[in-house]
Formats: structure tokens, C-alpha cells, sequence
């Protein structure tokens, strides 16, 4: 393979990639695969069945749940929108980053004043990391879509 | 960037919505040019050129912030 042929075929690529996105009608099943992942974990505990395989499960399928609204287009998908999922995307990455380097000194002090056995200082898990970039990518989208 | 798009719609007597189907875009989109919150790329600065059959520069205008 010629190396013409290489880059157009990265070329053609990164465009199908770039301009990846689910329908429109998928927000609604991305927020009832989340109320399902929701409901399902409240009815657990209220039925006092504590299985740590389902929640589990519930959580990464709630994930899922709100990647769907997150690749979910708009009714019209245009290049105002695209910039704001950009803007959306930059805003909710440096939340991300000050959250997980932050958050876990914030539990350390409170732990100090609240318990009296103080634990080690530990890292956020992948769920909480995940759901917070994501939460974090659809609050950002939606309130500049509101602004604008 | 001010520009003079509203004028310009006025002139050819179409909605924003009428605008916004003609370049392919959404309503919301030409409001947001309209009130200056949002600045097109070329390609959407071109069609709207097209479509007001004027060149960018009669309807997009610099200011001494830009």
C-alpha cells in the first residue's frame, strides 16, 4: 500500500469517527436504560437483596445508559452544536482531572473530622470517574445549548 | 463581529426559519448569528452569502475587538 493510499484511507477513518453520533430518538432509550439501571438498584435494597453482581451490573449499564444520551444528535445537528459538544467535551475533560486529583484529599480531610480511624488515602473508582466525565459532558452541553 | 443579517432577511422578506432550512442549519442557529453569540465558519458564511446573493464582507462586519 502506497502511503497516499494509507493516509486517505486514516483520512476517511478519522471523518466516519469524527462524525460518529447515534440518532436522535436514542436520548429517550439512554434515559430509561438510566432510570431502569435506578429503579432496578432502589428495588433491590428496599427488597433488602444485596447481590454486588447486579449492582455492579447497574452501574456500568446506568453508563451506558448516559453515553447513549452523550452520542445521542440532535434534532438538527449543525456546526453550532458540534462547536458546543467541543467546548462541552474541553470543559468536562479539566473537571474530570481536578475532580479525581481532588476529590480524594477532600474524603481524606473528611474522614479526619468525621471518623476517628482515618483511612489511607485512596483513588476514585472507574465508575465514579466515568459518571462524573460524563455527567459533567451533559450538564456543559445543555446549559451552553441554553445560553446560546 | 457585528453583522446585518437580520436586515438582510428583512430584505428578503424570509423567517429565521426559512434562513435556517435554506443553509441547513437550525433556527436557534441563525438567532445565535443574528445576536452576534455565535460566529460561522466560512462554509456557513458562504452559503448565507449565497443566499443574500452579496459578498461576506456586506453583511459581516469587523469590530476594533476582533
Amino acid at each position: 500500500m502506497t502511503k497516499e493510499k494509507s493516509c486517505d484511507r486514516d483520512k476517511k477513518l478519522f471523518e466516519k469517527f469524527k462524525n460518529f453520533g447515534l440518532p436522535y430518538s436514542f436520548k429517550k432509550i439512554g434515559i430509561a436504560i438510566i432510570l431502569l439501571s435506578i429503579l432496578t438498584i432502589i428495588i433491590a435494597k428496599t427488597a433488602d437483596f444485596t447481590n454486588p453482581t447486579l449492582k455492579f451490573a447497574m452501574k456500568r449499564i446506568m453508563l451506558i445508559g448516559l453515553l447513549v444520551i452523550a452520542l445521542a444528535r440532535e434534532k438538527i445537528e449543525d456546526e453550532r452544536i458540534l462547536t458546543m459538544r467541543g467546548q462541552a467535551f474541553s470543559m468536562a475533560f479539566i473537571a474530570g482531572v481536578v475532580y479525581t486529583l481532588i476529590q480524594p484529599l477532600v474524603n481524606y480531610i473528611a474522614d479526619l473530622f468525621v471518623k476517628d480511624d482515618k483511612g489511607p488515602l485512596t483513588d476514585l473508582g472507574d465508575f465514579q470517574i466515568l459518571w462524573f466525565l460524563l455527567t459533567m459532558y451533559l450538564l456543559f452541553f445543555y446549559m451552553l445549548k441554553r445560553k446560546s | 463581529m457585528r453583522n446585518r443579517i437580520k436586515i438582510e432577511r428583512a430584505i428578503l422578506d424570509i423567517t429565521q426559519d426559512d434562513l435556517a432550512k435554506k443553509i441547513g442549519v437550525s433556527r436557534q442557529t441563525i438567532n445565535s448569528i443574528e445576536k452576534g453569540r455565535y460566529v460561522p465558519s466560512t462554509v456557513l458564511a458562504l452559503k448565507l452569502s449565497t443566499v443574500f446573493n452579496k459578498s461576506i464582507g456586506e453583511f459581516f462586519f469587523l469590530e476594533e475587538t476582533d
